[in-house]
Protein backbone atom coordinates (compact mmCIF):
# COMPACT_ATOMS: atom_id res chain seq x y z
CA UNK A 1 0.00 0.00 0.00
CA UNK A 2 1.42 3.40 -0.95
CA UNK A 3 2.07 6.04 1.67
CA UNK A 4 -0.66 8.34 0.31
CA UNK A 5 -3.16 5.52 0.65
CA UNK A 6 -1.98 4.83 4.22
CA UNK A 7 -2.56 8.45 5.15
CA UNK A 8 -6.08 8.48 3.73
CA UNK A 9 -6.95 5.24 5.47
CA UNK A 10 -5.66 6.51 8.77
CA UNK A 11 -7.66 9.72 8.40
CA UNK A 12 -10.82 7.72 7.75
CA UNK A 13 -10.15 5.09 10.41
CA UNK A 14 -9.38 7.60 13.16
CA UNK A 15 -12.02 10.03 11.84
CA UNK A 16 -9.52 12.84 11.82
CA UNK A 17 -11.25 16.08 10.95
CA UNK A 18 -9.80 19.47 10.03
CA UNK A 19 -9.95 22.13 12.72
CA UNK A 20 -13.18 23.99 11.90
CA UNK A 21 -12.82 27.20 9.93
CA UNK A 22 -14.74 29.18 12.57
CA UNK A 23 -12.22 28.07 15.20
CA UNK A 24 -9.32 29.23 13.05
CA UNK A 25 -11.08 32.56 12.46
CA UNK A 26 -11.89 32.92 16.16
CA UNK A 27 -8.23 32.38 17.07
CA UNK A 28 -7.12 35.04 14.56
CA UNK A 29 -9.69 37.53 15.85
CA UNK A 30 -8.67 36.73 19.43
CA UNK A 31 -5.03 37.50 18.65
CA UNK A 32 -5.92 40.79 16.93
CA UNK A 33 -8.18 41.83 19.79
CA UNK A 34 -5.50 40.84 22.30
CA UNK A 35 -2.98 42.92 20.39
CA UNK A 36 -5.34 45.91 20.32
CA UNK A 37 -6.01 45.60 24.06
CA UNK A 38 -2.30 45.40 24.83
CA UNK A 39 -1.71 48.61 22.83
CA UNK A 40 -4.63 50.34 24.61
CA UNK A 41 -3.50 49.38 28.09
CA UNK A 42 0.05 50.29 27.19
CA UNK A 43 -1.23 53.69 26.07
CA UNK A 44 -3.20 54.11 29.30
CA UNK A 45 -0.11 53.28 31.35
CA UNK A 46 1.92 55.79 29.38
CA UNK A 47 -0.74 58.49 29.83
CA UNK A 48 -0.54 58.07 33.62
CA UNK A 49 3.26 58.24 33.55
CA UNK A 50 3.05 61.38 31.42
CA UNK A 51 0.56 62.93 33.84
CA UNK A 52 2.86 62.20 36.78
CA UNK A 53 5.84 63.75 35.01
CA UNK A 54 3.67 66.81 34.28
CA UNK A 55 2.89 67.10 37.98
CA UNK A 56 6.57 67.01 38.92
CA UNK A 57 7.79 70.31 40.24
CA UNK A 58 11.14 70.51 38.51
CA UNK A 59 11.69 74.02 39.74
CA UNK A 60 11.79 72.52 43.23
CA UNK A 61 15.27 71.41 42.36
CA UNK A 62 16.73 74.81 43.09
CA UNK A 63 15.38 74.46 46.62
CA UNK A 64 16.47 70.92 47.25
CA UNK A 65 19.65 68.96 47.47
CA UNK A 66 18.37 66.39 44.98
CA UNK A 67 19.10 65.92 41.30
CA UNK A 68 16.45 65.90 38.58
CA UNK A 69 16.76 62.14 38.34
CA UNK A 70 16.25 61.68 42.10
CA UNK A 71 13.15 63.86 41.93
CA UNK A 72 11.69 61.88 39.05
CA UNK A 73 12.51 58.60 40.77
CA UNK A 74 10.80 59.80 43.94
CA UNK A 75 7.58 60.60 42.07
CA UNK A 76 7.66 57.91 39.37
CA UNK A 77 4.65 55.61 39.48
CA UNK A 78 6.60 52.35 39.28
CA UNK A 79 3.50 50.21 39.01
CA UNK A 80 2.55 52.01 35.77
CA UNK A 81 6.06 51.58 34.41
CA UNK A 82 5.75 47.85 35.11
CA UNK A 83 2.32 47.82 33.42
CA UNK A 84 3.71 49.67 30.41
CA UNK A 85 6.57 47.18 30.01
CA UNK A 86 4.19 44.25 30.48
CA UNK A 87 1.71 45.52 27.88
CA UNK A 88 4.49 46.35 25.44
CA UNK A 89 5.74 42.78 25.74
CA UNK A 90 2.21 41.44 25.23
CA UNK A 91 1.69 43.61 22.17
CA UNK A 92 5.03 42.43 20.74
CA UNK A 93 3.87 38.84 21.30
CA UNK A 94 0.55 39.65 19.65
CA UNK A 95 2.17 41.23 16.64
CA UNK A 96 4.46 38.24 16.16
CA UNK A 97 1.38 35.99 16.00
CA UNK A 98 -0.74 37.98 13.60
CA UNK A 99 -0.57 36.73 9.97
CA UNK A 100 2.85 37.56 8.55
CA UNK A 101 3.84 39.23 11.80
CA UNK A 102 7.03 37.14 11.72
CA UNK A 103 8.15 39.12 8.64
CA UNK A 104 9.09 42.04 10.89
CA UNK A 105 12.17 42.08 13.06
CA UNK A 106 11.79 42.19 16.83
CA UNK A 107 13.27 45.69 16.92
CA UNK A 108 10.76 46.94 14.35
CA UNK A 109 7.83 45.35 16.18
CA UNK A 110 8.97 46.78 19.50
CA UNK A 111 9.44 50.18 17.89
CA UNK A 112 5.97 50.19 16.33
CA UNK A 113 4.19 49.04 19.49
CA UNK A 114 6.10 51.55 21.63
CA UNK A 115 5.29 54.36 19.21
CA UNK A 116 1.59 53.44 19.18
CA UNK A 117 1.49 53.39 22.99
CA UNK A 118 3.26 56.76 23.17
CA UNK A 119 1.05 58.44 20.57
CA UNK A 120 -2.24 57.14 21.96
CA UNK A 121 -1.03 57.60 25.52
CA UNK A 122 -0.21 61.24 24.85
CA UNK A 123 -3.66 61.81 23.36
CA UNK A 124 -5.31 60.15 26.36
CA UNK A 125 -3.26 62.33 28.72
CA UNK A 126 -4.18 65.52 26.84
CA UNK A 127 -7.83 64.54 27.12
CA UNK A 128 -7.44 64.21 30.90
CA UNK A 129 -7.48 60.43 30.90
CA UNK A 130 -4.15 60.06 32.71
CA UNK A 131 -5.30 62.24 35.60
CA UNK A 132 -8.68 60.51 35.82
CA UNK A 133 -7.18 57.03 35.92
CA UNK A 134 -4.50 58.01 38.43
CA UNK A 135 -7.02 59.63 40.76
CA UNK A 136 -9.45 56.72 40.40
CA UNK A 137 -6.73 54.31 41.41
CA UNK A 138 -5.82 56.52 44.35
CA UNK A 139 -9.37 56.69 45.61
CA UNK A 140 -10.37 53.08 44.96
CA UNK A 141 -7.22 51.09 45.71
CA UNK A 142 -6.08 51.48 49.27
CA UNK A 143 -2.46 50.48 48.84
CA UNK A 144 -1.95 52.69 45.79
CA UNK A 145 0.06 55.85 46.48
CA UNK A 146 -0.83 58.31 43.75
CA UNK A 147 1.05 61.37 42.56
CA UNK A 148 -1.29 63.57 44.58
CA UNK A 149 -0.28 61.82 47.77
CA UNK A 150 3.37 62.02 46.87
CA UNK A 151 3.03 65.71 46.10
CA UNK A 152 1.41 66.27 49.49
CA UNK A 153 4.28 64.45 51.19
CA UNK A 154 6.83 66.51 49.29
CA UNK A 155 5.06 69.82 49.95
CA UNK A 156 4.35 69.17 53.62
CA UNK A 157 7.83 69.85 54.89
CA UNK A 158 7.82 73.30 56.48
CA UNK A 159 11.10 72.50 58.23
CA UNK A 160 12.69 72.17 54.80
CA UNK A 161 10.92 75.25 53.52
CA UNK A 162 7.98 73.66 51.68
CA UNK A 163 4.41 74.10 52.81
CA UNK A 164 1.05 73.59 51.14
CA UNK A 165 -2.64 73.57 51.90
CA UNK A 166 -5.89 75.45 51.53
CA UNK A 167 -6.39 79.15 52.22
CA UNK A 168 -9.02 79.54 54.91
CA UNK A 169 -8.84 83.29 55.42
CA UNK A 170 -7.21 86.30 53.87
CA UNK A 171 -6.35 89.29 56.04
CA UNK A 172 -4.63 92.55 55.39
CA UNK A 173 -1.06 91.51 55.98
CA UNK A 174 -1.23 87.80 55.94
CA UNK A 175 -3.34 84.81 55.15
CA UNK A 176 -4.28 81.72 57.10
CA UNK A 177 -3.61 78.30 55.62
CA UNK A 178 -4.79 74.87 56.71
CA UNK A 179 -2.19 72.31 55.70
CA UNK A 180 -2.84 68.69 54.75
CA UNK A 181 -2.27 67.60 58.33
CA UNK A 182 -5.10 69.94 59.35
CA UNK A 183 -2.72 72.32 61.16
CA UNK A 184 -3.28 76.05 60.71
CA UNK A 185 -0.51 78.42 59.69
CA UNK A 186 -0.18 82.13 59.40
CA UNK A 187 1.49 82.96 56.11
CA UNK A 188 3.43 86.15 55.69
CA UNK A 189 4.45 87.04 52.17
CA UNK A 190 5.87 90.60 52.09
CA UNK A 191 8.12 90.07 49.07
CA UNK A 192 6.91 86.77 47.76
CA UNK A 193 6.95 85.85 44.08
CA UNK A 194 3.36 84.95 43.32
CA UNK A 195 2.64 82.85 40.23
CA UNK A 196 0.24 84.38 37.72
CA UNK A 197 -2.57 81.86 38.29
CA UNK A 198 -2.65 82.35 42.05
CA UNK A 199 -5.52 84.57 43.23
CA UNK A 200 -5.11 84.28 47.02
CA UNK A 201 -8.76 83.69 47.78
CA UNK A 202 -10.47 81.52 50.37
CA UNK A 203 -10.66 77.91 49.28
CA UNK A 204 -7.71 78.15 46.94
CA UNK A 205 -5.09 75.42 47.28
CA UNK A 206 -1.50 76.63 47.10
CA UNK A 207 2.04 75.50 47.72
CA UNK A 208 4.86 77.67 48.98
CA UNK A 209 8.61 77.94 49.32
CA UNK A 210 9.86 79.79 52.39
CA UNK A 211 10.89 79.22 55.97
CA UNK A 212 9.38 78.92 59.39
CA UNK A 213 9.53 82.29 61.06
CA UNK A 214 8.09 81.25 64.40
CA UNK A 215 5.62 78.76 65.81
CA UNK A 216 2.99 78.11 63.09
CA UNK A 217 4.13 81.21 61.20
CA UNK A 218 5.59 80.68 57.74
CA UNK A 219 7.44 83.37 55.81
CA UNK A 220 6.83 82.67 52.15
CA UNK A 221 9.15 83.68 49.30
CA UNK A 222 7.22 81.90 46.50
CA UNK A 223 3.54 81.05 46.17
CA UNK A 224 2.33 78.70 43.43
CA UNK A 225 -0.95 77.08 42.51
CA UNK A 226 -1.37 73.53 43.78
CA UNK A 227 -2.88 72.16 40.58
CA UNK A 228 0.07 71.68 38.24
CA UNK A 229 3.80 71.15 38.24
CA UNK A 230 4.27 74.36 36.30
CA UNK A 231 5.06 77.35 38.43
CA UNK A 232 3.93 79.88 35.88
CA UNK A 233 7.33 81.50 36.11
CA UNK A 234 7.54 84.51 33.95
CA UNK A 235 3.85 85.15 34.28
CA UNK A 236 3.93 85.83 37.99
CA UNK A 237 5.16 88.83 39.89
CA UNK A 238 6.40 89.95 43.22
CA UNK A 239 3.47 91.47 45.07
CA UNK A 240 3.23 93.30 48.32
CA UNK A 241 0.31 92.64 50.63
CA UNK A 242 -2.98 94.17 49.43
CA UNK A 243 -1.94 94.23 45.77
CA UNK B 1 -9.40 6.25 -2.86
CA UNK B 2 -6.42 7.85 -4.56
CA UNK B 3 -7.05 10.50 -7.17
CA UNK B 4 -5.36 9.65 -10.45
CA UNK B 5 -2.20 11.41 -11.49
CA UNK B 6 -3.85 12.72 -14.65
CA UNK B 7 -6.53 14.52 -12.66
CA UNK B 8 -4.02 15.83 -10.11
CA UNK B 9 -1.74 17.20 -12.82
CA UNK B 10 -4.57 19.30 -14.23
CA UNK B 11 -5.19 21.07 -10.94
CA UNK B 12 -3.34 24.05 -9.51
CA UNK B 13 -2.29 23.89 -5.89
CA UNK B 14 -5.03 26.27 -4.79
CA UNK B 15 -7.58 24.11 -6.60
CA UNK B 16 -6.25 21.01 -4.85
CA UNK B 17 -6.67 22.72 -1.47
CA UNK B 18 -10.24 23.73 -2.35
CA UNK B 19 -11.06 20.20 -3.46
CA UNK B 20 -9.45 18.74 -0.31
CA UNK B 21 -11.96 20.66 1.76
CA UNK B 22 -14.73 18.78 -0.04
CA UNK B 23 -13.03 15.40 -0.47
CA UNK B 24 -10.04 14.25 1.60
CA UNK B 25 -8.91 11.98 -1.25
CA UNK B 26 -7.44 15.03 -3.00
CA UNK B 27 -4.85 15.14 -0.22
CA UNK B 28 -3.14 12.34 -2.14
CA UNK B 29 -2.50 14.82 -5.00
CA UNK B 30 -0.50 17.00 -2.62
CA UNK B 31 1.33 14.03 -1.20
CA UNK B 32 2.34 12.66 -4.60
CA UNK B 33 3.44 16.11 -5.73
CA UNK B 34 5.68 16.73 -2.72
CA UNK B 35 6.70 13.32 -1.44
CA UNK B 36 10.14 13.03 -3.04
CA UNK B 37 11.24 16.60 -2.30
CA UNK B 38 10.04 16.49 1.30
CA UNK B 39 11.64 13.11 2.07
CA UNK B 40 14.91 14.51 0.74
CA UNK B 41 14.48 17.64 2.88
CA UNK B 42 13.74 15.65 6.03
CA UNK B 43 16.85 13.57 5.45
CA UNK B 44 19.06 16.60 4.90
CA UNK B 45 18.13 18.48 8.06
CA UNK B 46 17.84 15.54 10.40
CA UNK B 47 20.05 12.80 8.92
CA UNK B 48 17.54 10.16 10.05
CA UNK B 49 16.76 6.91 8.23
CA UNK B 50 14.44 6.74 5.21
CA UNK B 51 11.81 4.76 7.14
CA UNK B 52 11.72 7.35 9.90
CA UNK B 53 11.54 10.12 7.31
CA UNK B 54 8.46 8.45 5.78
CA UNK B 55 6.85 8.26 9.22
CA UNK B 56 7.54 11.95 9.79
CA UNK B 57 6.11 12.81 6.40
CA UNK B 58 2.92 10.88 7.12
CA UNK B 59 2.51 12.62 10.48
CA UNK B 60 3.11 15.93 8.75
CA UNK B 61 0.38 15.29 6.20
CA UNK B 62 -2.04 14.35 8.97
CA UNK B 63 -1.24 17.77 10.48
CA UNK B 64 -1.65 19.43 7.09
CA UNK B 65 -5.12 17.88 6.88
CA UNK B 66 -6.01 18.97 10.42
CA UNK B 67 -4.85 22.54 9.79
CA UNK B 68 -6.04 22.95 6.23
CA UNK B 69 -8.34 25.83 7.20
CA UNK B 70 -5.33 27.65 8.68
CA UNK B 71 -3.59 27.89 5.31
CA UNK B 72 -3.07 31.55 4.40
CA UNK B 73 -3.28 31.90 0.57
CA UNK B 74 -1.01 34.97 0.69
CA UNK B 75 1.98 32.65 1.13
CA UNK B 76 2.97 29.84 -1.20
CA UNK B 77 1.37 26.48 -0.43
CA UNK B 78 4.78 24.86 -0.74
CA UNK B 79 6.15 27.17 1.98
CA UNK B 80 3.27 26.30 4.27
CA UNK B 81 3.73 22.57 3.68
CA UNK B 82 7.49 22.85 4.20
CA UNK B 83 6.84 24.72 7.45
CA UNK B 84 4.69 21.93 8.87
CA UNK B 85 7.13 19.23 7.73
CA UNK B 86 10.05 21.25 9.09
CA UNK B 87 8.47 21.62 12.54
CA UNK B 88 7.53 17.95 12.72
CA UNK B 89 11.04 16.93 11.64
CA UNK B 90 12.75 19.13 14.23
CA UNK B 91 10.46 17.78 16.90
CA UNK B 92 11.22 14.16 16.01
CA UNK B 93 14.92 14.85 15.46
CA UNK B 94 15.24 16.30 18.95
CA UNK B 95 13.78 13.12 20.37
CA UNK B 96 16.09 10.97 18.24
CA UNK B 97 19.34 12.79 19.00
CA UNK B 98 18.83 11.84 22.61
CA UNK B 99 18.63 8.15 21.72
CA UNK B 100 21.50 8.10 19.19
CA UNK B 101 19.34 7.08 16.22
CA UNK B 102 21.24 9.04 13.63
CA UNK B 103 21.96 7.64 10.17
CA UNK B 104 24.46 8.93 7.68
CA UNK B 105 22.86 10.53 4.62
CA UNK B 106 24.52 10.75 1.25
CA UNK B 107 24.70 14.09 -0.47
CA UNK B 108 25.56 14.67 -4.08
CA UNK B 109 28.93 16.07 -5.12
CA UNK B 110 27.19 18.88 -6.91
CA UNK B 111 25.30 20.08 -3.86
CA UNK B 112 28.30 19.85 -1.56
CA UNK B 113 30.30 21.63 -4.22
CA UNK B 114 27.86 24.53 -4.18
CA UNK B 115 28.16 24.96 -0.44
CA UNK B 116 31.93 24.70 -0.33
CA UNK B 117 32.34 27.02 -3.32
CA UNK B 118 30.25 29.64 -1.58
CA UNK B 119 32.28 29.14 1.59
CA UNK B 120 35.55 29.59 -0.28
CA UNK B 121 36.71 26.04 0.32
CA UNK B 122 38.84 24.82 -2.59
CA UNK B 123 37.69 21.92 -4.79
CA UNK B 124 37.26 18.77 -2.77
CA UNK B 125 38.36 15.21 -3.19
CA UNK B 126 36.43 12.25 -1.74
CA UNK B 127 37.89 12.75 1.70
CA UNK B 128 36.93 16.41 1.52
CA UNK B 129 33.35 15.51 0.63
CA UNK B 130 33.15 13.17 3.62
CA UNK B 131 34.54 15.93 5.81
CA UNK B 132 31.89 18.35 4.59
CA UNK B 133 29.25 15.77 5.46
CA UNK B 134 30.63 15.50 8.98
CA UNK B 135 30.73 19.25 9.47
CA UNK B 136 27.14 19.69 8.30
CA UNK B 137 26.04 16.94 10.66
CA UNK B 138 27.72 18.65 13.63
CA UNK B 139 26.41 22.14 12.94
CA UNK B 140 23.72 23.71 15.13
CA UNK B 141 20.27 23.03 13.73
CA UNK B 142 19.38 26.71 13.17
CA UNK B 143 22.30 27.06 10.76
CA UNK B 144 21.84 23.66 9.16
CA UNK B 145 18.19 24.37 8.30
CA UNK B 146 18.93 27.63 6.43
CA UNK B 147 21.82 25.99 4.57
CA UNK B 148 19.62 23.08 3.49
CA UNK B 149 16.75 25.33 2.43
CA UNK B 150 19.01 27.60 0.39
CA UNK B 151 21.46 25.16 -1.15
CA UNK B 152 19.54 21.91 -1.24
CA UNK B 153 15.96 23.09 -1.70
CA UNK B 154 17.03 26.12 -3.77
CA UNK B 155 14.56 28.41 -2.05
CA UNK B 156 14.78 32.19 -2.00
CA UNK B 157 14.87 34.35 1.12
CA UNK B 158 11.12 35.02 1.06
CA UNK B 159 10.28 31.33 0.96
CA UNK B 160 12.79 30.51 3.71
CA UNK B 161 11.29 33.34 5.77
CA UNK B 162 7.79 31.86 5.36
CA UNK B 163 8.93 28.37 6.29
CA UNK B 164 10.95 29.27 9.36
CA UNK B 165 8.67 32.21 10.33
CA UNK B 166 11.55 34.62 10.68
CA UNK B 167 12.17 38.00 8.98
CA UNK B 168 14.05 37.94 5.67
CA UNK B 169 16.82 39.98 7.24
CA UNK B 170 17.28 37.24 9.82
CA UNK B 171 17.53 34.65 7.03
CA UNK B 172 20.41 36.61 5.50
CA UNK B 173 22.10 36.98 8.89
CA UNK B 174 21.78 33.30 9.68
CA UNK B 175 23.25 32.31 6.31
CA UNK B 176 26.17 34.58 6.97
CA UNK B 177 26.65 33.11 10.41
CA UNK B 178 26.17 29.61 9.00
CA UNK B 179 29.24 30.14 6.85
CA UNK B 180 31.28 31.12 9.89
CA UNK B 181 29.78 28.29 11.92
CA UNK B 182 30.68 25.83 9.17
CA UNK B 183 34.33 26.78 9.35
CA UNK B 184 34.46 26.98 13.13
CA UNK B 185 32.69 23.61 13.48
CA UNK B 186 35.27 22.08 11.18
CA UNK B 187 38.04 23.58 13.29
CA UNK B 188 36.44 22.49 16.57
CA UNK B 189 36.08 18.87 15.44
CA UNK B 190 39.47 18.97 13.71
CA UNK B 191 37.92 18.12 10.37
CA UNK B 192 40.25 18.56 7.41
CA UNK B 193 38.96 19.20 3.89
CA UNK B 194 42.12 18.05 2.22
CA UNK B 195 44.66 15.31 3.01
Amino acid sequence: MGNAQKILERIRKEEIKPTPAWQVLFKRIFIWVGFAFAICFGAISFSVILYVVQQTDFDLLSHMDHSRLELILALMPYIWVVFLILFLLLSVLGMRNIPKGYKHSLQKIFGITTLLSIVFGTLICIAGGGQYIEQTFESKIGIYRGVEQRKIEMWSNPEEGRLSGEIISVAQNALTLRDYQEAEWTIEYPDAFIAGRVQLVVGEKIKMIGEIKSDQVFLSSEIKPWGTGQSGKGRGQRRRNNE
Amino acid sequence: MLISKEICDQLSEQEIVQKCLLDVDYLSCLYERYERKLLSYIGHISSISHDQAEDILQESFIKIWRNIHSYDPSIKLSSWIYRIVHNETISQWRKNTGSGKIAFVEMSYQLIGEITEDFNIPELNDAGIQSTHRVLKEMPIKYKEVLVLKYFEKLNYEEISDILKIPEGTVATRLNRAKKAFLSTAKKHQIQFHD
